[in-house]
């Protein structure tokens, strides 16, 4: 045997169109995935933060009152010395308790005051639990003067270690700055257990309490008993805890993040069959001589499904990279949102593109290739 | 073998109050290595007669056959083949395409034909350099000139050795230095190789090479008017 020539390597290059075609649909399909993917990215920020704070090593019962199954969400206060009973459970080795609420924290130069609302988490500090999933700079607050803020936080408010801010209307100290604490609408504050006590008016009675079981303990007796010695409260493992605060979060994100992907998407599959009908109607000649020649339609066809799919496919790639950019970028210069980029995302973005794709080019291509290869006879 | 026989040939283009008999009852022979010219005037039907034995068209009635296949009328895809392994094509314009550089679009027919990449290679370029545009193979088609596309369009003509060229006004845009050129070389080449030309033309300055002339004339194909054997 020996080695035919193979048509399709002169076919796509024949039905290539313009080069500046090409780079404007592949631009074009490049930002509708960077929007998607940053979108995407947004989202998986959000609730990784949640999931970074309530789904701590240690955290392994979450305490709420009734009725109440999330941290973002919600309003109560367990029995004051509930901490006591909890405590008091055979299994339970630690536990911290927890006072939650929202708060205006106010800080920046003079003259530049800016104002945000955080989730500010009242801890035992400055090693209790409760505390900060993790810090990128300076220490957990440990006295009632001290806080340490999301680094998304302290940077719109312009601060940082060693600064003040005002939370509600006491002046405290910025002592740390903690990260995969964004949630997107808002982010945590971490200050003492007693200041937020004394703020809200609490009285010894926490929002929640985190548990950590003694090696070998099991979680459903001490759930069980957890419930039956406090009154009106409900306790979590972590893993549910984690869900129900991602719930919560995607709620409120999801239908915006679900409405501008699919925009997104539908920009590009525009742009694509824009493209094919471009290329289609540009190459119609070629189309002609080659099938006049003894190409075969679907030759044609498939010539002109490789060329579209491999703009959207670079362009595609091209976004990717650009997300992976943007997120490092925003990370070391403006990590005021926190994109979350995830391996899957990036893989699922290029074929979700390259199907859009190959629906979008279908009719360009079938056009194609029932071209009159009789037109090639035409001057 | 005959290289081109038309049966009966008849074929209608358009459709309703428009519809015309281009092709009535047409019968024809040309033998390997005859240079046949089809006179007329535009519209006489001489496109669709070159389209009808390419088997781009099929016939509405009557037979073709092309070195001895038939080109079945029913059979898209068996005329297709047909037309790839024993067909060459020469249009008014060169028709190369610009994605390609030159060697590449005689390579391209050579790969709709089926042939052995390095047989391909050897006969492309023996054919270019006959043709005397060897050292423009590696050339985009934009940077060549009408008459030098030409001459690679008949190279890819010719390059898989079929048994009949088609060739459509093939001197038409080129001024009369680069058409002698260019007819000449299809003459000797598709002679040497065996392949029956069949050329349509209103370029009486090729009548000289020719074997035969035919005119077609309401549909109907006969001697031209001054060939042998006519007044």
């Amino acid at each position: 045997m020996g080695n035919p020539l193979r048509p399709g390597r002169f076919l796509r290059r024949a039905l290539r169109g313009g080069v500046g075609r090409a780079w404007l649909a592949g631009s074009g399909v490049a930002a509708a995935a960077l929007l998607a993917l940053a979108l995407l990215a947004a989202y998986r920020g959000a609730t990784s933060g949640v999931a970074a704070y309530v789904g701590q090593v240690g955290f392994d019962l979450w305490v709420a009152p009734r009725r109440i199954d999330n941290l973002v969400r919600s309003a109560g206060q367990l029995p004051a010395g509930a901490e006591e009973a909890v405590r008091a459970i055979a299994g339970v080795a630690e536990v911290g308790p927890i006072l939650r609420s929202f708060a205006a924290v106010e800080g920046g130069p003079a003259g530049d005051r800016r104002r945000l609302t955080l989730l500010v988490i009242g801890f035992r500090g400055p090693s209790g639990l409760g505390g900060p999933p993790s810090l990128v700079a300076g220490h957990a607050p440990a006295s009632p003067d001290e806080i340490a803020l999301d680094r998304g936080a302290a940077h719109r408010l312009g601060v940082g270690p060693g600064a003040t801010v005002e939370v509600a209307g006491d002046r405290v100290r910025v002592v740390g700055i903690t990260s995969g604490t964004n949630l997107l609408a808002t982010q945590f504050a971490f200050v003492d257990l007693q200041a937020a006590d004394d703020a809200l008016g609490a009285f010894g009675r926490p929002s929640f309490l985190v548990v950590r079981l003694a090696p070998g303990a099991e979680i459903d007796p001490v759930k069980r008993a957890i419930e039956a010695q406090v009154e009106r409260s409900a306790a979590f493992s972590r893993d549910d805890f984690v869900r129900n605060n991602v719930r919560e979060i995607a709620s409120g994100v999801l239908p915006v993040l679900a409405l501008v992907t699919v925009l997104g998407l539908a920009v590009a599959v525009a742009l694509v069959a824009l493209l094919a009908r471009g290329l289609a109607d540009d190459r119609r000649r070629d189309a002609a001589v080659l099938l006049a020649l003894g190409a075969s339609p679907r030759a044609v066809g498939l010539g002109v499904l490789a060329h579209v799919e491999k703009i959207v496919l670079l362009g595609a790639t091209a976004g990717v990279a650009a997300a992976l950019a943007a997120s490092s970028a925003l990370e070391r210069f403006a990590p005021t949102v926190e994109l979350a980029v995830r391996w899957n995302d990036l893989l699922a973005a290029p074929a979700a593109f390259a199907a859009a794709a190959a629906l979008a080019a279908t009719g360009a291509v079938l056009r194609l290739g029932r071209v009159d290869p009789v037109e090639a006879f035409r001057p | 073998m005959t290289a081109l026989e038309l049966a009966g040939v008849s074929k209608v283009r358009g459709c309703g109050p428009l519809a015309v008999s281009a092709l009535r009852g047409v019968s024809l022979r040309i033998d390997p290595g005859e240079l046949v010219l089809l006179e007329g005037p535009s519209g006489s039907g001489k496109t669709t007669l070159l389209s009808v034995a390419g088997g781009l068209l099929r016939p509405d009635a009557g037979e073709v056959r092309v070195g001895g296949e038939l080109l079945p009328p029913g059979d898209a895809e068996a005329r297709r083949t047909v037309r790839a392994r024993r067909i060459g094509f020469v249009f008014q314009r060169s028709n190369l395409l610009p994605g390609l550089d030159g060697l590449e679009n005689v390579l391209v027919q050579a790969a709709l034909a089926g042939l052995d990449e390095p047989l391909a290679r050897r006969r492309a370029g023996e054919l270019l350099d006959a043709m005397g545009v060897g050292h423009l193979a590696g050339r985009r088609v934009g940077g060549l000139s009408a008459g030098e596309e030409q001459r690679f369009a008949v190279a890819r003509a010719l390059v898989h050795s079929p048994s009949l060229v088609l060739a459509d006004e093939p001197t038409a845009s080129l001024d009369s230095a680069a058409g002698r050129a260019v007819v000449e070389a299809l003459v000797a080449l598709g002679r040497d190789r065996g392949a029956a030309i069949l050329v349509a033309t209103h370029d009486a300055r090729l009548a000289p090479f020719a074997t035969r002339r035919l005119a077609i004339v309401d549909g109907g194909v006969g001697p031209a008017r001054g060939a042998p054997g006519e007044p």
